[in-house]
């Protein structure tokens, strides 16, 4: 009797396992059918996107500037000796921080600085375009740039003054790439 | 047979306990897409995005105008490029702005519009939830991202061709917009993906094939674009140059697309960086 009551029980509960499984079988299935119209019905939506033929434009042939960035120092006068670099060159547009690929070029001043005894005059200009205000302080800015790139390399912070001269000079409302620039003055002994 | 029907009872129990569980799954799923309206097929599937009613709200939005200089239509490059559009889509989707988007191959491929970003409505998600919110503004941006990488693929690209494909055109571009009626237009930005090194075979401003990487020739190129009226100044509009340091050429090449970049940047706005 017992054993048909068991018996009776372990058929029971497999078929309730089985029936189970068919359940959650069937509830699976729904609810990822459900998911695949949504997606479906949601994907159908976009556009039909069809690639063009892989294609690059070719580069323009480009020359390097045959001009140095940075002038030779001139002696003028009063005994100065002034070199002069494009700010093009030596920052972003906007920027008073000095790019990394300009220092290689900006360090052919050093030997000049380092051979002189006197005072270093780092005087930044800008252009004509935009607010004077804006110009004075990024003009100063730039300068001082130098400067402090200037004393990495081993230059006495003591021997050299900054300035800002701002668009001193230039045409105003007029880009001028000529007036962009930071000049680095060797103060004359005599 | 007590035993039985509680035996049912718990398969019963169990089965909906399932069927729940998978309704709670479809809800990330549904909340995906907006409710109401179903996607636009006409809009490239963006409508999902965009405000009910957008074009005819009374509220102003900014526009967000891209311009792409498409050079390079791989897939790798599209990526880039949607990479670095993809800070103004975030910005986009949460204070809500119009987009309009406009591709050029180069010369003689004409202009590529995107369905998504026609300029006509307002890319805006906004959700009770903050939580919600915030992952929605994800799954829209990225959702739009690739959308951008999608126009890219789909530009056919010229062996020859320059910015001013797209520049010159950037003045009737804003008016299209701006004469939508019943919208109501704010600040504009333009976005231009270009690497600035225009190679064409007529009478192209920034064509620079041949020219030498100095900063007084790109100042001359750019006098002589807005002399010409090949480019016009858009005033105190928002212009900001992408792709220039994507370049991978040579060091003249990249100088001298960089001193371009300041030369544009100095006359086609007063709010340029």
């Amino acid at each position: 009797m017992h054993q048909a009551i068991l018996s009776a029980t372990k058929i029971s509960a497999a078929r309730r396992g089985r029936a189970f499984l068919r359940a959650r079988s069937l509830a699976v299935t729904a609810g990822l059918g459900l998911v695949a119209i949504f997606a479906t019905a949601c994907a159908s939506s976009g556009p039909v996107f069809v690639p063009a033929p892989t294609a690059v434009r070719g580069l323009p042939s480009v020359a390097p500037n045959p001009l140095p960035p940075l002038s030779s120092f001139v002696t003028m006068s009063n005994g100065d000796r002034v070199a002069t670099v494009s700010s093009d060159f030596l920052f972003d547009l906007d920027s008073a921080t000095l790019r990394a690929d300009s220092r290689t070029s900006l360090s052919k001043v050093l030997p000049a600085i380092r051979n002189s005894a006197g005072r270093v005059s780092v005087i930044g200009f800008t252009d004509g375009l935009g607010s004077a205000a804006t110009n004075l302080r990024l003009s100063v800015a730039r300068a001082a740039s130098v400067k402090t790139w200037l004393v990495s390399q081993g230059i006495s912070a003591r021997r050299i003054v900054v300035s800002g001269e701002g668009e001193a000079g230039a045409k105003k409302n007029l880009a001028d790439a000529r007036s962009r620039r930071v000049e680095i003055v060797l103060k004359g002994t005599t | 047979m007590r035993a039985r029907r509680s035996g049912h009872r718990r398969f019963g129990n169990r089965a909906t306990l399932l069927l729940a569980v998978g309704a709670l799954a479809l809800v990330p799923v549904l909340g995906a897409c907006r409710t109401g309206a179903a996607p636009d097929a006409a809009s490239g599937g963006c409508d999902v995005y965009q405000l009910d009613g957008g074009s005819t709200s009374d509220t102003t939005y900014p526009l967000l105008l891209i311009l792409l200089d498409v050079n390079d239509n791989s897939a790798a490059s599209a990526g880039r490029v949607a990479a670095a559009l993809r800070p103004y889509l975030d910005v986009a989707v949460q204070d809500g702005e119009y987009v309009r988007l406009v591709a050029s191959g180069g010369e003689d491929s004409g202009l590529t519009y995107s369905p998504c970003f026609t300029g006509q409505n307002v890319f805006k998600v906004d959700r009770a939830n903050k939580t919600r919110e915030r992952k929605d503004r994800v799954h829209a941006s990225s959702a739009l991202a690739t959308q951008v990488e999608h126009t890219v693929q789909s530009v056919h690209v010229n062996p020859t061709g320059s910015v001013t494909d797209v520049l010159a055109g950037v003045d009737h571009e804003i008016q299209a917009v701006r004469s939508t009626p019943g919208l109501h237009l704010g600040k504009v930005t333009v976005l231009v993906w270009s690497d600035l090194l225009g190679m064409t075979n007529g009478p192209d401003c920034l064509n620079v094939n041949g020219q030498q990487a100095s900063p007084a020739l790109a100042e001359g190129l750019v006098r002589r674009c807005f002399a010409t009226a090949q480019l016009t100044s858009l005033g105190s509009d928002t212009v900001r140059f992408l792709g220039v340091d994507a370049t991978t050429g040579t060091r003249p090449q990249q100088d001298l697309a960089r001193y371009l970049e300041g030369e544009l940047c100095r006359r086609i706005s007063t709010s340029c960086v």
